[in-house]
């Protein structure tokens, strides 16, 4: 038998159905459908939405809590950039406070070798009396010329055998 | 979605889908069980047939064939179970009306895979393409399959003639 008579032949034999099982399916068939349920890609949906609507809520209340109703910063912590929140709850890091003219003019002449002899508080100004060691005042004057927020740069005579004393003022914040 | 209702579906591809799992079953009576376990489910998921997708005779193959896999998994556990594996499968009934003994006793040395293959495209008729998506096979895999099948029953039959 060649392979073309073999498939003449198996097509011929094609099975049917027999009446029981016609009866049978036709009763399946006359079932009303039965409910749908959630299944497929619904049902990890329907997991995964309230999931990620209860998520961004959380998130949202995180955030506003942080910008709204934020705590004032103590003077303290404003002069101790990057140090951690000690508000309970909180461990989020402090941004650095900015630094007034009067820090810069501290930190400038501190770096310089100089000290803060007197701090005097002007209508609109800080005036700041600091002690240079011989040979420093000249260059702690230029530099602290440049710094914004100098008003005033002073060198008084001196009053000391191995110290010069620069006035400055700078514009209060 | 189609316009097609689910009786006039099971109506029209009855014989399809109990041809198609009598062949690859083997087994007549077996093949009527799972043709009203197919359609007890089809009629579950009919919501999800999609004409644009398939016709729904190969959507009915489709379950028809994931329902048989199922048989075989528990029929293959039953049978460890009761350590008959060993015993060999004996049938009662023919595969078809009208097959000689020679083709009938040729077709029952081909696997069930081979049978189904012939089932589907040559006694369905279904197209490579289709007969290659109920298996989830590559078209060209479904075509060497065949051509495999059916040269290993054209083998049988010259030995036993």
């Amino acid at each position: 038998m060649s392979q073309h008579d073999l498939e003449t032949t198996l097509r011929a034999v094609r099975p049917v159905a027999p009446p029981e099982l016609r009866e049978r399916v036709r009763a399946i068939a006359e079932r009303p459908a039965p409910a749908r349920r959630l299944g497929g890609w619904r049902r990890p949906l329907a997991i995964a939405v309230p999931l990620a609507a209860a998520l961004a809520a959380a998130l949202v209340a995180v955030f506003t809590g942080q910008n709204g109703s934020r705590p004032e910063v103590s003077p303290a912590a404003k002069s101790a950039p990057h140090r951690k929140s000690a508000a309970p709850g909180r461990s989020y890091l402090q941004a650095p406070s900015p630094v007034t003219p009067e820090q810069a003019v501290v930190g400038t002449a501190r770096a310089l070798g100089g000290t803060v002899v007197s701090r005097r508080v002007l209508a609109h100004a800080v005036e700041l009396r600091l002690s240079f060691p011989q040979g420093k005042a000249r260059e702690a004057m230029t530099r602290l010329a440049a710094l914004p927020g100098t008003v005033r740069v002073d060198l008084t005579p001196h009053d000391a055998r191995d110290a010069d004393i620069v006035v400055v003022r700078v514009s209060r914040p | 979605m189609t316009d097609m209702s689910f009786a006039q579906a099971a109506e029209r591809h009855l014989d399809d889908v109990y041809g198609y799992l009598a062949w690859f079953t083997g087994d007549r009576v077996v093949a009527e069980d799972l043709t009203a376990e197919t359609f007890e489910r089809a009629l579950r998921l009919w919501h999800r047939f999609d004409e644009q997708r398939g016709s729904a005779r190969t959507w009915l193959c489709q379950l028809a064939r994931t329902i048989a896999l199922d048989h075989f998994r528990s029929e293959r556990r039953r049978l460890r179970r009761e350590e008959r594996a060993a015993q060999p499968e004996r049938y009662d009934e023919p595969l078809a009306e009208g097959l000689s003994p020679e083709l009938e006793s040729a077709l029952r040395v081909l696997t069930a895979g081979e049978r189904e293959v012939i089932a589907l495209r040559i006694v369905l008729e279904l197209d490579a393409a289709t007969a290659a998506r109920v298996l989830g096979i590559s078209t060209t895999n479904c075509t060497t399959r065949l051509a495999r099948a059916l040269k290993k029953l054209e083998e049988e039959l010259h030995v036993a003639a």
